[in-house]
């Protein structure tokens, strides 16, 4: 039986009994970002290791987990206890390098071209570490990084895929590759000029569970490639100045006390100030209970 | 049956997952004029852009948490509650800094800036108030233009609302639509419009009086209930608030509350945001 904690008083006895795992972290980042471009750190060096993309292709979708490389190492709960995000804090390094940064678990991924035809995809489904489908469900956020430099020209398509809920056939609305954008960087843009975090879903529609297909609508002959992602947002930290360590209580101080799903595949996006290649450490907490 | 104790909250969002995480990414429809509040309804993104009703003083409506441009989330399963735990967002723009207000937006409808002097029916927003027993419960008056204000000012007055304490009759203070006033902002420079003497909030307007002028133009008039307030000083920096311990209120949500957003910017801007806020129910 999965419990979880029900006070205040046994996050601390469980912390102190030696429960709460401390997951240090330092990533260099790969390549330079862009001011108020969010991008991603999965291929970042440092600790924990760079993760890899899945294989090119609309067969190749995959879950990561926590033994992924890329992936932050942890241990799952003990029978009978559940894990939770307890705390989080960073700092940078490296001038100009203040922003904003969101832990999320990878749910899932697939590595597709932006010429990519109109296809079914396999493997897209972050279902093995989500809530039930009764409601409100339960659904992660998609999230696309650029991994092959895209052109300047712009293709536009669509994903089909199952809602919080449950509800398969859903579709976003148009979004493009971005133009011109470099590798790490978000990969869509929504029109020619706005770019969001989270790809836009279908009116109403609050999360994610699995992707099933992706129609190429116009194909102005762009090229490059991204990976297509389904995160849960997991706690989201300030850096307001260089070499200033923040934390964030996430017990009492931001209540959120997050289960965290075994083999969550934990990871980071961070949002620039602006245009640089940082160097970012902290470390996250996670406490059984 | 709201929450007691600390630990009830830190049991409802844990051990049972009776948290519901809310998360927005909205893109302004339009350009905002700084130090003017500004409503994000009509703005697109997560959720979708909301819209009017039919313009007239007879099409007042209850918008909820399905209502296109509200945010989608599951009511609490009574005799539990449903409250507000935690706000957080930042801009992804430019000179995109200011204030954000999580409000309810509990009644509107769709007015022309001259509409005349008229009855307006619909405009309730008592079922989302707690009782008329003092101190009563009400919510402001907000006003967002839907279509650009002519370049000559009106004079406006709500001349029957509901107060807190459910006293019919009562009337605001005279609202003075500023000239050419752009698509999303006030009316004026007010976020919310002048009550009579003595009142604190507004649970149904039942009357407008067109006092002066002919400007043209369209504009919602809303009841809302501000639930929590955040500022963003550096743009692409988080900033979040508890609202448990940090600031305290765990402000209760009525059934179906239809979240959105006021924003107001330092500077002139057509902002892109983002956040997530937290609800709970015991």
């Amino acid at each position: 039986m999965t419990t979880g904690f029900s006070t205040l008083d046994t996050v601390i006895s469980s912390a102190v009994a030696g429960k709460m795992q401390r997951l240090g972290f330092s990533k260099l980042a790969a390549t330079a970002g862009v001011a108020l471009t969010p991008r991603t750190t999965w291929k970042d060096t440092g600790t924990p290791a760079a993760g890899a993309d899945p294989t090119l292709g609309v067969g190749n979708g995959a879950s990561p987990t926590n033994r992924t490389g890329g992936g932050w190492p942890y241990n799952g709960s003990a029978t009978g206890t559940q894990n939770a995000l307890i705390g989080i804090g960073a700092a940078s390094g490296t001038a100009s390098s203040t922003g904003t940064l969101i832990l999320c678990d990878r749910q899932a991924h697939i590595q597709l071209s932006v010429a990519q035809a109109t296809s079914a995809l396999t493997g897209m489904d972050g279902t093995g570490r989500m809530a039930a489908t009764t409601a409100p469900g339960d659904g992660g956020m998609l999230w696309a990084e650029c991994t092959a430099a895209m052109s300047a020209a712009q293709n536009t398509f669509t994903f089909t895929y199952t809602n919080m809920l449950g509800t398969g056939s859903e579709v976003t609305p148009n979004v493009l590759n971005g133009s011109s954008t470099a590798v790490g960087n978000m990969a869509f843009q929504t029109t020619g000029v706005v770019t969001y975090l989270w790809t836009i879903l279908a009116t109403g529609d609050t999360g994610v569970r699995s992707v099933q297909t992706v129609t190429l609508v116009t194909n102005n002959s762009a090229t490059g490639q991204y990976d297509l992602c389904i995160v849960r947002p997991l706690a989201y930290l300030p850096i307001a100045a260089v070499s200033q360590y923040l934390e964030r209580d996430l017990v009492i101080e931001i209540p959120g006390t997050q289960k965290l799903y075994d083999s969550s595949c934990l990871f980071m996006i961070y949002l620039p100030a602006a245009a640089n290649t940082p160097t970012i450490y902290g470390e996250a907490r996670v406490c059984g209970g | 049956m709201p929450f007691s104790t600390v630990d009830s909250l830190v049991n409802a969002l844990n051990a049972n997952g009776k948290g519901q995480f809310l998360r927005f990414h909205k893109t302004m429809a339009q350009a905002s004029v700084a130090n003017i509040p500004t409503t994000l309804w009509k703005a697109t993104g997560i959720p979708a852009a909301g819209t009017s009703t039919t313009n007239g003083p007879a099409n007042g409506r209850t918008p909820t948490s399905s209502t296109t441009g509200a945010f989608t989330y599951t009511n609490a399963t009574g005799p539990a509650t449903m409250a507000l735990v935690r706000l957080g967002w930042t801009s992804m723009i430019a000179s995109t800094t200011g204030s954000l207000i999580l409000v309810d937006r509990m009644a509107d409808c769709n007015l022309n800036n001259a509409q005349a002097t008229s009855a307006i029916t619909g405009l309730d927003g008592s079922s989302r108030c707690a009782a008329t027993t003092a101190p009563g419960d009400g919510g402001q008056i907000w006003t967002e233009v839907t279509s650009a204000l002519s370049a000559a000012s009106n004079t406006i007055t709500y001349s029957s609302y509901t107060n807190q304490l459910g006293t019919a009759g009562q009337s605001s203070q005279g609202v003075v639509t500023t000239a050419s006033a752009v698509v999303g902002r006030s009316l004026n420079a007010n976020l919310w419009q002048g009550l009579a003497t003595g009142d604190t909030g507004v649970r149904s307007i039942q009357n407008l009086t067109l006092t002066a002028g002919t400007a043209t133009g369209a504009y919602d008039l809303c009841i809302v209930r501000p639930l929590g307030y955040i500022p963003c000083q550096q743009v692409a920096t988080w900033v979040d608030r508890d609202f448990v311990v940090e600031v305290p209120n765990l402000q209760k949500l009525f059934d179906s509350t239809c979240f959105m957003f006021i924003y107001v910017p330092t500077a002139a801007v057509t902002g892109t945001i983002f956040g997530e806020f937290a609800i709970c129910q015991n």
